[in-house]
């Protein structure tokens, strides 16, 4: 009796040493505008979903020109009503080719990047 | 592996078997109180007591290195450079918030463990703390999205806790309670050791089933990929213990009181396995920072329906062939996850997705056929 008794005190303790493991990381579950997009009017904003929540301090979008540019100043944000939301506001976009690159670091830490192109018709 | 990835693993390791030998000495006096009173007054002596403030003192070293790597991994600077960030890992994340959390207990153990005798009423105190710690660090990483009771977490901190008893009795019954153990006292220390070890094994293989089969899927996902990798050699290292500890219960332990020489033999085999055990431990931690396959297989589309055709089948909202390729159709604008589920035509049941791209706005899965 005392050995379980210690034993069942032990994995009490032990759990202490649980850490859960990472089921994955943070996947882009949705892009607006989308991968490969022709958009025949520039878009507001850049607004990327993912399959779980993300840590707006250390995640980020950033939008370049075809001249390899940043074509906007403003940092990206976390959406306001859904933390799995990250969204970048744009200024008017001339007619060209985009790159956007993003961070995205999930609550547990970890961290992934990503980069797709749209098309801004003349 | 990157500087921020060896930290973060050293750490693990501070983290997982300092506060580990903490709790093992809290079952060893338990052991000893009837039984090896020769390893009882080494436990409760003063070079006893230092040791466990060691080990406090390398859970809360561990427990800072983890929130250091993890500031350079999330915000992919080197090591030396992540100082002026870690006020906002610590205030704005997830991880640091816990992180805090966690060191702040493990701060606690250790002033209750400064200079003070132990008692049961103090052990309860610092089993308590370190209850607290769990749940501060299960709170971290995805075990806040699902649940801070789920299942899953549950299941993977039995396994990891399992693991840690075993290597804490196994460690300090190895390294500092029998080598004081008197002689005729050694035989019911060693029952209790082994009854103990083997209830833990238990914990560990019921719960590295589970785990086994909700993160790697099937067998074949266990090459060809970090994590697969990673998972083997910690089963290994943890067979090689377990076959050591079935050596010394079957084999060592009945010989021991035979001569010095079989002691000698058995204190040996068990510091082999404690090596063996924090080897795992260091595998574990690995594994933390590796995405399972299965995780992996859902989020790229390939083989996802492995074993469960069911659950996929309702992310498949239309196929249709063209050509040599399957595209699997989203309903709705977007790019990302659609895996294929069912046969449809020309398409095997086990079909796996290639590529995926997006194209005028709609995202669509390729498969080979």
């Amino acid at each position: 009796m005392r050995v379980v008794r210690s034993t069942a005190a032990g994995w009490a303790a032990g759990l202490l040493l649980a850490t859960p493991l990472a089921w994955s990381h943070a996947h882009l579950r949705n892009s607006v505008p989308a991968a490969q997009a022709q958009l025949a009017a520039a878009p507001s904003a850049i607004v990327l979903t993912f399959d779980e929540r993300i840590e707006p301090a250390m995640s980020s979008i950033a939008i370049k020109d075809a001249a390899g540019h940043d074509a906007a100043k403003a940092a990206s944000h976390a959406d306001a009503s859904d933390p799995a939301t990250m969204r970048l506001d744009l200024p008017a976009l001339v007619p060209g080719a985009y790159t956007v690159r993003w961070v995205a670091v999930g609550r547990d830490g970890h961290r992934r990047t990503g980069e797709f192109t749209f098309t801004v018709k003349g | 592996m990157n500087g921020a990835a060896w930290l973060h693993l050293a750490s693990s390791v501070l983290v997982y078997s300092g506060p580990s030998w903490r709790a093992a000495t809290i079952l060893a006096r338990r052991w000893t109180s009837d039984a090896g009173a020769g390893a009882g007054r080494a436990l409760a002596s003063p070079r006893g007591r230092r040791l466990d403030v060691l080990a406090d003192a390398l859970g809360l070293v561990g427990m800072a290195g983890l929130l250091w790597a993890a500031c350079a991994t999330m915000t992919d600077r080197p090591l030396a450079d992540v100082g002026p960030m870690m006020g906002t890992l610590l205030g704005t994340t997830a991880v640091g918030r816990t992180g805090l959390v966690s060191l702040g207990l493990l701060a606690s153990v250790t002033i209750v463990d400064v200079g003070r005798r132990p008692s049961r009423r103090r052990e309860g105190g610092v089993l308590g703390l370190l209850a607290l710690f769990a749940f501060s660090r299960a709170c971290a990483g995805h075990a806040g999205d699902s649940g801070l009771f789920s299942f899953d977490v549950l299941v993977e901190a039995v396994h990891l806790s399992s693991v840690a008893v075993w290597f804490g009795i196994v460690a300090v019954a190895a390294w500092f309670a029998l080598p004081a153990c008197a002689a005729r006292d050694l035989p019911g220390t060693l029952r209790s050791l082994s009854e103990t070890a083997t209830i833990a094994l238990a914990g560990v293989v019921a719960s590295g089933l589970y785990n086994a089969w909700e993160r790697v899927g099937s067998v074949q996902n266990l090459a060809g990929n970090a994590y697969g990798v990673t998972l083997v050699a910690k089963l290994a290292f943890v067979a090689g213990a377990v076959a050591l500890g079935a050596y010394n219960r079957f084999i060592g332990f009945p010989a021991l009181t035979r001569s010095t020489a079989a002691r000698a033999r058995v204190m040996a085999i068990l510091r082999i396995e404690s090596l063996l055990l924090l080897a795992a431990l260091a595998a574990a931690a690995r594994l933390v920072t590796q995405e399972p396959p299965a995780a992996r297989d859902v989020a790229s589309g390939r083989s996802a329906c492995q074993g469960k055709v069911k659950s996929c089948v309702k992310l498949l909202p239309a196929v249709s062939v063209t050509g040599g390729a399957v595209f699997v159709v989203p309903p709705t604008d977007a790019m990302g996850v659609y895996v294929a589920a069912a046969p449809a035509s020309g398409m095997k049941a086990s079909t796996e997705l290639g590529s995926y791209a997006a194209t005028s706005g709609a995202a669509t899965g390729r498969a080979s056929v």
